[in-house]
């Protein structure tokens, strides 16, 4: 009987196209990363070139600020969009509405050494002209679980994702050196 | 040209019931890990999951739960991760591990958590130490995982 898998096996590579139970199997690549060296007041990504090359984008962050406030992504440069999350605070299961002038991706950052505050953010059909953006995420929020979507209510392309750390809305706070944006297409 | 996403580790398909699954050797040379567990156990038990065997109370826990009727929510401290089940139904959970191998971060790990008859569930954990993951152990708090019980674990570039 197996019931462990120790070096040899680790390192088979195999690839594997989609972690999504039930989905279609589709192709998921990694495009581009951005890992800060030093402080930056925000992070952009151009993903212009991949429209008609891949369908869905997700972006996997980790990062710290200073100030420590929230975590906001803009779409094409645009200020409106629409934002609910649902969070298990630890007592309770609660749930927010709001406009913002961005998408709040992360709610709320923890000011602990060492620990990084955490979100995966998925875009679907991110390049298709005839729907409007949805947005949905899972972030590790000081603590607290949440399930989050935003609206980009506009079926333009998408051609840039910028993120920035604020308090009620996007801003220039300090995202701090050891952030990671990783950005991936599927089909 | 763009790299695949997703590499495949290690695939466990249990050919008998057995209490625990083991993990080792973890390449430090990805992202984040997914493991995705499609389990039953023979009795209603729960699964610790522990990184490098690491058995001090050294993991914070988050969750928001949802089992027919109000939502519930929990958080604290324990010495293992553990996902609750109170039930042998087929359970579902993917759980995807943020840059595991970084030596400067403590390390956050997303679940997701579905059971066939009633339950889903959405929860963080952080594992608050600075090593690498390179091991993880799953255990069941009481009785086994069941046979065909799948335990796969991949690689995020």
């Amino acid at each position: 009987m197996i019931k462990s898998a120790s070096q040899s096996s680790l390192l088979n590579d195999k690839k594997y196209s989609s972690m999504l139970a039930g989905q279609v199997p589709s192709s998921e690549y990694k495009l581009d990363e951005v890992i800060l060296t030093s402080s930056a007041s925000s992070v952009t990504f151009d993903v212009s070139a991949y429209a008609g090359v891949y369908t869905n984008l997700q972006v996997r962050i980790s990062m710290k600020a200073d100030p420590a406030d929230r975590l906001y992504m803009r779409i094409n440069g645009t200020t409106s969009y629409y934002n609910h999350f649902l969070y298990g605070n630890g007592s309770s299961v609660g749930a927010e509405g709001f406009s913002a002038d961005a998408i709040r991706v992360i709610n709320s950052l923890n000011t602990t050494t060492n620990h990084f505050d955490a979100t995966v953010i998925d875009i679907q059909d991110a390049f298709l002209t005839s729907k409007n953006k949805v947005v949905r995420y899972f972030a590790s929020s000081n603590g607290i679980p949440i399930f989050g979507s935003g609206l980009y209510n506009s079926t333009s392309a998408i051609t840039e994702l910028k993120f920035g750390v604020g308090n009620t809305g996007f801003g220039s706070n300090n995202i701090l050196a050891g952030s990671r944006f990783s950005l991936y297409g599927s089909n | 040209m763009a790299l695949d996403k997703y590499v495949s580790l290690a695939t466990i398909k249990l050919t008998e019931s057995t209490s625990s699954v083991d993990f080792l050797s973890i390449p430090q040379i990805y992202s984040d890990l997914v493991l995705v567990i499609n389990s039953s156990r023979s009795t209603s038990s729960n699964i610790d999951m522990r990184f490098n065997s690491d058995s001090g109370s050294n993991y914070s826990f988050a969750y928001m739960l949802g089992e027919g009727s109000t939502p519930t929510s929990a958080s604290g401290t324990l010495s293992t991760m553990n996902f609750g089940y109170t039930s042998t139904a087929p359970t579902l959970q993917i759980l995807e591990i943020m840059e595991y191998s970084k030596t400067n971060k403590h390390k956050n790990t997303f679940l997701r958590h579905n059971r066939a008859d009633l339950q889903v569930n959405g929860g963080i954990f952080r594992w608050a130490s600075t090593a690498g993951v390179t091991s993880i152990s799953l255990v069941t708090s009481g009785g086994t995982f069941s046979a065909n019980s799948t335990f796969d674990l991949y690689g995020v570039r």
